[in-house]
């Protein structure tokens, strides 16, 4: 499966004058596990919001293997391979279990449309309209095609649905979520839910997961079997990685690397080891602030 | 010299003049929808016909008064009257329905308030119209003098200006109770956030319950001068005035109570000087229904382009 | 092992298999409908069947939009009406700007394909907005295509409206009878109830349901959520102007006044009270809020209502204590014989009753879809964003 490199530069985020994110350099390898950690605001879900394309960033660059992806809509960064899960679930709560993976398959079911490189908006709305309107013909006949195809049903459409069932299955039972696909996902346990995101996000067949606290809420077994999860994810998928974490045990035990964020910005990054020694590490967690009685949490 | 335009120079200082009449009777109304939308994020689809209710109210009482015969200060009493019946009326309605239509689908998703809305609305409307009145209609007494002011170059009816100046007024005084009263600071802090108005002590029930009958009475109000104004009244009277003052709450900015004044005052004069404007166009000439096009076109360009709102000045919360 | 798609089968949400088997009762408890009524109502019941069939299929396509995807709209009188008047404006006599006819048959599709094209023209401005938004800028366009339709009087002759217009025919033979438009609306029902159904069981309907259910999130598995939602938009809106083809000749007069906001919302009401997203369920609801007040307006109601005349008298007491109080002389109930009459116009009373009671005591409608009573059984914490938005 597909494997990616992402990389952001310079990357800043501002929401009406607060800053909450500056001059973010990251660099993560194909393939690695790469952790965000920081307190509590420090920036690490708006981190994840803007590769996803959920917010725009203010500034700077972010780049997908060789592809600039800022300023991309949600649809659109997940066509090219991001995906992600979220810090308080958010399964489609009312379908069943294979539904939301299924959901997750949407793209490769009907044919990637948004394969390869996809035109990031100029900034200027009438050239946008007028980009948009060009390819209006095209996205107006694969509507088109795509509605009577599932109306009358036909051989091809039938296929890619027994496909995408059956890789759904498969993917469900990886996740050891097997004889569960027909469970609506709010029923599922609280540790399944957290699988189920996960199972949705790879149907995605993304190159880079993003994963926003996957043990928030577990007790140290549930995390240790998530860990476990994560490693294997990556070992047989070759996924890249990156994920928020606030149990240090999780980030020491599978993180290969590390970013540490405070107050919106990258106050120190290397491996476990490394940061863990970090002075400003250290004092964003206990330090001064807190003494002082100042500011935030440690996690 | 020709003339830089085709209308004369009274036409327009006419259509101004009933822009801003028909302007503050928007923006009285507006101020329910933009009050209800801060504290609930919820398009009170009733509100007007606790508009219409409080217009019936106040007719019922000029009416009881002597109606056409009123004259002298006997007509300051009555209308006093009038109003005081209409806020009555309408502030009763809008507590009432709240209570059994809002309040129980609180906490239920977006669309069960809306529907229970558009449900009062139509129930209102027709009890009214099919119920009480067969479909005729009532028209207000006639208890105004004839005659213009001159106002500078501007030519105003008696009506007009008391029109223009007791909504004035009432904004005015609603204005004060939402900065300097208690209950303004608890409606403001319930607009802010609901669980944290909860949390500071804010009684978050009896809040939203004022809010509701401070937009009833405004609106109640605005029913007496659009009877006063337009004559006739009817079960149905509520829906074109409700949309375009929810046009003018979006207009400046849902949530914004300066906002829902420009914005019913900018929406009163873009409907009367707008299609001036476009009649000035040559080979155009459209009918006065087409002010109705133009303020929902208004509403619907808005909504796109700046949902906001014109003169909105914060980001609106996403939901 | 068996094949994936085979253990699918068998399962109980399985939704894409599960089509035929459903289809086939109801597809026959219909036919045998159409064909029971024929011989056994006069042409006042057929009117009503055909009424109340009109309103499902209409109902079926909002549904599309409602109940599948989530939108509100409150302005779908516009596709009905755009389906009305193409057929009128081609096939009229009396028509301004087309000299000669058009076969029907021609027009109906065309007609389909008009309307998904303004659904989508109208759509693809106001759907990036949300909820109730959405529910207002939709009621707008409405009301500007009535207020278009009575001012285009080069076109449409305003409020004088468009009439005698041509009669569909079948090999040479003129459909005119009122249970042969009956036959031909549910056809049309059918078809869309079919081509709904389809779509609701496919890969779209997945999409237009994971946006229902949290629009970020649908994004965020790649999930083109404009053009789903235009997808949506787009088929209810051919639905509806497939309806306003069929109604066009039935009906013989083509005017603004019949498509005002109270179409939109009658055909909103139904699908809610029948329960969103289900077909029955809009069956039901065109029954209750179409066939009944149809029925009340019958002569054999009034007779039956003549007995109650002591409730009058009790009502007609109080209305007197309240003119009594302002001289506002609120008219009095009428006599047994114009109850039928009178009832069929308190039916919009009623129906705005109706739709606050069933929000407020079973907001899910009478027969909601599974998922639907799961979704509204939910608190607000679900609307809530959360992670995505702020």
């Amino acid at each position: 499966m597909a494997s990616s490199t992402l990389r952001t530069a310079g990357l800043g985020m501002q929401f009406q004058g607060l800053t909450a994110l500056a001059d973010i350099d990251l660099a993560v390898p194909a393939g690695q596990i790469h952790g965000v950690i920081g307190p509590n605001g420090a920036g690490k879900t708006t981190l994840f919001n803007c590769v996803t394309g959920f917010y725009r960033p203010t500034t700077g660059e972010l780049w997908l293997d060789d592809q600039r992806i800022d300023g991309l809509a949600p649809h659109q960064v997940s066509g090219l391979g991001v995906s992600r899960t979220f810090q308080n679930i958010r399964l489609f709560s009312t379908m069943t279990s294979i539904e939301n993976v299924l959901v997750g398959y949407h793209l490769q079911a009907g044919g990637r449309t948004t394969a390869g490189r996809v035109r990031r908006p100029t900034g200027n709305r009438l050239r946008d309209g007028l980009g948009e309107l060009a390819t209006a013909p095209r996205s107006v006949a694969a509507s088109l095609a795509e509605i009577a195809g599932s109306v009358f049903r036909t051989p091809s459409v039938r296929r890619a649905e027994a496909e995408a069932v059956a890789r759904a299955r498969e993917l469900l039972a990886t996740l050891g979520l097997a004889g569960r696909e027909n469970v609506v996902a709010r029923n599922l346990p609280y540790g399944d839910q957290r699988r189920l995101e996960i199972a949705r996000a790879l149907a995605t067949s993304p190159g880079v997961l993003l994963l926003d606290e996957p043990t928030a809420g577990m007790n140290p077994q549930e995390s240790l079997s998530m860990v476990g999860l994560i490693r294997r994810v990556r070992d047989e998928l070759g996924t890249t990685i990156v994920l928020i974490e606030h149990q240090m045990r999780v980030v020491m035990g599978v993180c290969e690397y590390i970013t540490v964020l405070d107050y919106g910005r990258k106050i120190a990054e290397g491996t476990a080891a490394e940061v863990q020694r970090d002075t400003r590490v250290i004092e964003a967690y206990l330090g001064t602030r807190a003494v002082s009685g100042g500011g935030h949490g440690a996690a | 010299m020709t003339p830089l335009f085709l209308a004369s120079t009274e036409v327009w200082l006419d259509q101004l003049v009933n822009g801003l009449t028909t302007g503050s009777i928007y923006a009285l109304i507006a101020l329910g929808y933009t009050m209800v939308y801060g504290v609930l994020q919820l398009i009170n689809f009733a509100h007007g016909e606790v508009f219409m209710l409080g217009s019936f109210a106040g007719y019922g009482t000029l009416v009881a008064l002597g109606g056409n015969d009123l004259s002298g200060g006997m007509v300051a009493v009555a209308l006093i009257l009038a109003f005081l019946a209409a806020g009555g009326a309408s502030l009763g309605t809008a507590v009432a329905v709240e209570r059994v239509a809002y309040r129980p689908l609180r906490n239920a998703p977006r669309l069960a308030p809306l529907i229970s809305a558009i449900g009062v609305s139509v129930l209102l409307s027709h009890l009214v119209d099919d119920g009480f009145l067969n479909g005729g209609a009532k028209f207000y007494p006639q208890i105004f003098p004839d005659g213009d002011i001159e106002l500078g170059p501007l030519q105003v009816t008696y009506l007009q200006l008391f029109l223009m100046g007791s909504s004035l007024a009432m904004m005015g005084v609603l204005y004060w109770i939402v900065q300097q009263t208690k209950t303004g600071r608890a409606i403001r802090a319930v607009a802010e956030s609901r669980d944290n108005a909860a949390l500071m002590g804010v009684n978050v029930n009896r809040t939203i319950v004022v809010t509701f009958a401070l937009g009833a009475v405004l609106a109640g109000f605005a029913g007496v001068l659009y009877g006063l104004f337009f004559s006739s009244i009817r079960g149905s009277m509520g829906f074109l005035p409700g949309v375009k003052a929810f046009t003018a709450a979006v207009l400046g900015g849902i949530g914004s109570i300066p906002g829902a004044v420009v914005g019913g005052y900018f929406l009163g004069l873009t409907e009367t000087v707008g299609r001036e404007l476009l009649n000035e166009i040559p080979g155009v000439n459209l009918p006065n229904q087409w002010k109705d096009v133009i303020a929902f076109a208004l509403l619907v360009l808005v909504l796109i382009f700046r949902p906001t709102g014109i003169f909105g000045q914060k980001e609106s919360k996403r939901a | 092992m068996p094949s994936p798609a085979a253990r699918w089968k068998d399962a109980r949400a399985a939704s894409w298999d599960r089509l035929p088997s459903a289809a086939r009762p109801l597809a026959w408890l219909i036919l045998s409908l159409v064909v029971l009524f024929i011989p056994f109502f006069d042409d006042v019941w057929m009117r009503m069947f055909f009424l109340v069939a009109l309103y499902v299929t209409l109902g079926i396509g909002l549904n599309v939009v409602v109940g599948l995807a989530g939108l509100l709209d409150l302005g779908f009188v516009a596709f009905f009406a755009l389906g009305a008047y193409l057929v009128a404006i081609f096939d009229s006599p009396v028509s301004p700007a087309v000299n000669g006819t058009v076969n029907y048959w021609v027009l109906l599709p065309a007609a389909v394909g008009v309307g998904a094209l303004f659904g989508v023209l109208l759509g693809l401005p106001v759907l990036p907005l949300r909820g109730d938004y959405l529910a207002i800028v939709t009621l707008g366009f409405g009301e500007i295509v009535r207020i278009l339709l009575l001012n285009m009087d080069n076109i449409t002759r305003g409020s004088s409206g468009l009439y005698e217009l041509e009669k569909p025919a079948v090999a040479g033979y003129r459909v005119d009878a009122v249970s042969e438009f009956y036959v031909m609306i549910v056809i049309a029902a059918f078809v869309a109830w079919f081509a709904t159904a389809r779509l609701r069981d496919s890969r779209v309907g997945r999409a237009w349901e994971a946006i229902r259910e949290d629009e970020d999130v649908a994004a965020a598995m790649g999930i083109n959520t404009v053009k789903y939602k235009l997808m949506a938009f787009a088929t209810g809106a051919s639905i509806g102007a497939l309806g306003g083809a069929i109604n066009a000749p039935f009906i013989d007069f083509v005017a603004p006044q019949s498509f005002t906001l109270q179409v939109s919302i009658n055909v909103l009401a139904l699908v809610i009270i029948g329960g969103m997203g289900s077909t029955q369920g809009v069956i039901a609801g065109a029954l209750i809020l179409v066939g009944v007040p149809e029925v009340l307006q019958f002569e054999e109601t009034a007779n039956l209502l003549e007995k109650l005349g002591w409730l009058r008298d009790g009502m007609n007491t109080a209305i007197d204590g309240l003119n009594g109080l302002s001289p506002m002389n609120l008219a009095k109930l009428p006599p047994a014989d114009e109850w039928g009459e009178k009832l069929a116009l308190y039916r919009f009373i009623v129906f705005g009753a109706l739709l606050v009671a069933i929000m407020i005591v079973r907001p899910t409608g009478l027969f909601p879809s599974r998922r639907r009573e799961m979704e509204f059984a939910q608190t607000s914490d679900a609307e809530l964003p959360a992670g995505g938005t702020v």
